[in-house]
């Protein structure tokens, strides 16, 4: 009871390598992007995989048809028809519930599935973050539930929203490595503190610059979106190239970041 | 990456259909549970656990065997290596193709539906899917049919699992003292005689305090001729619950009882490779409930009770001094790593288990009744940390406790969504805000036993006036500065204003800069190697109409650096004007320092002086003489 599985990190001189940076990193020396950027060097023919996992895409899937459906006459039948089972309290935690219960048993891999999940349920609690703060209690109802998820319903909402679920997804990736060996490489609680909060930061830095201050993923984003989703709900196909094209750009900007780091 | 394969376990005899032979990814093993055959693989001690009990139905038997064959299917399949690239072995798929004796019964969706959901949950695997036959073949002397029984039921008798930990201990004592019932207790006979002699141990000296009052029930389930290739067993606690199961329904119960903490039971990640079950959920109360849920389709009136949902681990120790019982304490086994034990201890001081009872024990102040008998292998709170697994568990559980401890109600929410959906209808909620009202009680209070903890490890060992008194790779070593509390960029600027204090009245000794520029040149020769991408005189930042310049910047972490020479005719209004522009202009900054030499003691009063302006805890005043 209370179990946790041990882990490590393969014993191969790449992974060995990365196991030294961590070992190196310390609060003055704050090496997160090289380390970031040779875990992910070591990973990088796995994403062909991840980008074509039945998890990863339909959970992606469920955000866009969340925000897709404030923009029909009746959100609650679209998401119904569409799978989707949501109580009419719409809270967090309830769309959280139909998420897992919707992706259930659309899954591959089932590490992938986990990482998306978690990363879409982190996207759904920043936008009800940005959006509700005006409420007292996070939790508490709102009476038009919906409102919240027409401001992801355009091509800038849905920038911000597919940037969080991309950099949440890379950060669990990122942590899935780093978190086997990083606290037994650390000289004290306050070094492995501050080796997680400076990779959350770097990886939010990133998928900021590669989504919002990088016109081209910008203008990409909510190009795709205007073109694809505003008028009609896009096919598989077209949601599992946006999946591809996001992680590649937020890779190549990792890389572009280390290179000029 | 690794093919996603089928595992089918064909058992009793069963048939294996066509459409599974051709699959192209299989493994298919046979299992027989036959007593007499001597071939078997599976040695399940039930015919002493079912000669003891009265009548078992039908489904109930076959519910033994299945949770039996379940358990050993998942001690057989592998489940990938521990320094695999991705752990996509772990969730493994299983089809069992099974002759029962209640067909009718087996064959129902919703049992098969139930049965599978609760597996999958308990176990993080993939798929667990069923076939079951009919007519499975009843030998002579069949072990669930013998007729001689040694108990006779009795009225008021409460089932409860019993490991022989703390958690389970404490619930036997509280149930033996504050209510008349008779106990039945059901433990697994674990392949570590260890454990067993533990249980027999306390099972002796509870019979002793607690004359005719109950029966303990061992039993035991375990490959023979084989070697297990795997030894996570997450379904373990399936086949327990589905033994106590199958003991209450002999004595007419509609429920038993699992007593453990509820901060162990919900087992909160502390690190993201522990996610699909590698972080246990033996006792998460989605566990119990879908077992529940599944046992109510024998009999609706079914429950299974978590009684100590509400405590911690701590509290379940106080359990002890409240029920005036520590002396049992040091006969409960916590340890789930006993084989690493030297033989004059009982624990090994350093697995999960072990640090959490620690960590309990010195809350409560209740080490002279634990740790000061000598039960671990080695005091990691003082002494070196053995081994870096050790070390990665006593760092991330108390990195936990911090990251709770940091949290308020709304963040709380937020931060743990998955966490609380994942116990939502489970834990007594009838609404959203009861769940997120329980549980984070529930961990703050945990937060603020683990820090009481510590305070108290420290004042035990850390003596003001004793060198030494803590090794430089021990637990205290690794808190020593409560740094962690704070942010790393407010470390950061510690570190840089220490660095100027200590230089600048140095520096200016004999002579006062000539000007705010000289002070920037010094302060510039300071920093320029402290960190990667300083800048003097960088960047230029837009505000309204104009440009304006902060003295030296950090990139990498967004802080910024103003410098102010209090001297002469300067006054301190104009200062304090323009520290208050430059907050306004640099506000999209993470932090801003500003560095104010005031060798004239222009200032009277620095607190009132730095007040208002750190009441913005983007900024800090450091006032240099």
């Amino acid at each position: 009871m209370g179990h946790k599985r041990n882990a490590f990190l393969p014993k191969s001189k790449r992974w060995r390598d990365i196991v030294f940076q961590i070992s190196n990193y310390s609060i003055e020396n704050n090496n997160i992007s090289l380390i970031a950027d040779n875990i992910l060097e070591n990973v990088k023919d796995r994403f062909k995989l991840i980008e074509n996992d039945k998890g990863v895409n339909t959970t992606f899937k469920f955000l866009l048809l969340l925000s897709y459906s404030t923009r029909t006459q009746n959100p609650h039948n679209f998401l119904k028809e569409n799978g989707i089972e949501l109580s009419d309290n719409l809270t967090p935690l309830q769309i959280t519930k139909s998420l897992r219960i919707w992706i259930d048993e659309k899954v591959d891999s089932k590490e992938y599935a986990s990482f998306a999940k978690s990363a879409a349920i982190d996207a759904i609690s920043y936008w009800y973050q940005k959006n509700e703060y005006s409420q007292s209690n996070l939790f508490e109802a709102k009476q038009n539930q919906f409102n919240v998820w027409e401001k992801a319903s355009n091509g800038t909402g849905f920038c911000d929203l597919s940037r969080k679920y991309f950099s949440k997804f890379i950060e669990k990736y990122l942590k899935y490595f780093l978190e086997r060996e990083a606290s037994s490489n650390s000289s004290s609680v306050s070094e492995r503190e501050s080796l997680n909060k400076n990779l959350e930061k770097y990886v939010e830095n990133i998928s900021q610059h590669s989504f919002e201050t990088s016109k081209i993923t910008q203008s990409y984003t909510a190009g795709w979106y205007n073109k694809y989703v505003i008028k009609e709900f896009p096919s598989d196909k077209k949601i599992k190239e946006f999946i591809s094209i996001a992680f590649n750009k937020l890779r190549a900007e990792f890389e572009r970041e280390q290179k000029n780091g | 990456m690794d093919k996603f394969k089928l595992n089918i376990f064909v058992c009793n005899g069963a048939k294996i259909p066509r459409s599974l032979k051709n699959l192209k990814y299989k493994n298919i093993a046979y299992i027989n549970y036959d007593i007499k055959d001597e071939n078997t693989l599976l040695h399940i001690g039930l015919p002493n656990f079912v000669t003891d009990v009265r009548h078992l139905s039908n489904n109930v038997k076959d519910l033994l065997e299945i949770a039996s064959f379940v358990y050993a299917a998942d001690r057989m399949t592998y489940r990938g290596d521990i320094n695999s690239v991705e752990y996509n072995k772990w969730s493994r798929s299983f089809h069992f193709i099974i002759k029962v004796r209640d067909f009718e019964f087996w064959n129902q969706s919703t049992v098969k539906i139930k049965l599978s959901k609760a597996l999958k949950f308990i176990s993080g695997d993939k798929d667990f899917s069923f076939t079951f036959e009919k007519d499975r073949p009843i030998h002579e002397n069949d072990l669930f049919d013998k007729e001689e029984f040694k108990f006779n039921p009795i009225n008021k008798i409460k089932v409860i699992l019993f490991s022989g930990g703390l958690d389970s201990l404490s619930g036997v004592l509280d149930s033996l003292i504050n209510s008349n019932n008779d106990i039945c207790l059901v433990s697994h006979k674990s392949s570590q005689p260890g454990i067993t002699h533990t249980q027999k141990e306390i099972v002796k000296r509870l019979k002793k305090d607690f004359p005719n009052r109950f029966e303990h029930y061992l039993f035991k389930c375990n490959l023979t001729r084989i070697r297990a290739a795997e030894e996570t067993q997450r379904t373990r606690s399936f086949l327990y619950s589905c033994i106590a199961f199958a003991l209450s329904t002999a004595y007419s119960k509609n429920e038993f009882y699992f007593y453990e903490n509820g901060m162990t039971s919900i087992n909160f990640l502390d690190r993201q490779d522990l996610i699909n079950s590698r972080a246990s959920r033996t006792t998460h109360p989605q566990s119990l409930g879908l077992i529940s849920d599944f046992l109510k389709e024998f009999n609706p009136k079914f429950n299974i009770c978590q009684p100590y949902f509400d405590k911690t681990k701590t509290d379940v120790v106080e359990m002890f001094k409240i029920l005036n019982k520590e002396d049992y304490i040091s006969s409960a086994v916590s340890c789930s790593r006993t084989f690493l034990k030297d033989e004059n201890h009982s624990h090994c001081g350093g697995c999960s288990q072990c640090i959490e009872r620690i960590f309990a024990v010195y809350s409560n102040s209740m080490e002279k009744y634990d740790g000061e008998l000598g039960l671990y292998n080695f005091n990691f709170i003082k002494d070196d940390i053995p081994d870096e697994v050790i070390k990665n568990q006593i760092i991330d559980y108390v990195r936990l406790a911090l990251e709770f401890s940091k949290m308020n109600i709304d963040n709380f929410y937020s931060k743990k969504l998955e966490d609380l959906e994942l116990l939502s209808g489970y834990v007594n909620d009838s609404n959203e805000d009861d769940l997120v009202n329980i549980i984070f009680e529930l961990v703050k209070r945990h937060s603020n036993q683990i820090e009481t903890a510590i305070d108290k490890m420290r004042m035990k060992y850390d003596k003001p006036f004793k060198e030494n008194a803590y090794t430089e790779k021990s637990f205290l070593n690794l808190v020593k500065d409560k740094s962690y509390f704070k942010e790393p960029i407010v470390r950061f600027v510690e570190k840089i204003i220490q660095k100027i204090n200590t230089s600048i009245p140095i520096a200016y000794k004999n002579r006062k800069p000539f000007n705010e520029n000289e002070l920037n040149d010094f302060i510039n020769a300071l920093l320029v190697h402290e960190k990667e991408n300083y800048e003097r005189e960088y960047p230029v930042i837009k505000f309204s109409n104009v440009k304006t310049i902060p003295d030296h910047s950090f990139n990498c972490t967004d802080l910024l650096l103003e410098s102010k020479y209090l001297r002469d005719k300067i006054s301190l209004s104009s200062i304090t004007d323009e520290i208050a522009s430059d907050i306004i202009k640099y506000k999209n900054y993470n932090h801003l320092l500003f560095n104010i030499y005031d060798p004239e003691r222009k200032i009277t009063n620095d607190n009132v002086f730095k007040k208002d302006y750190e009441i913005n805890k983007k900024c800090t005043i450091n006032i240099i003489r």
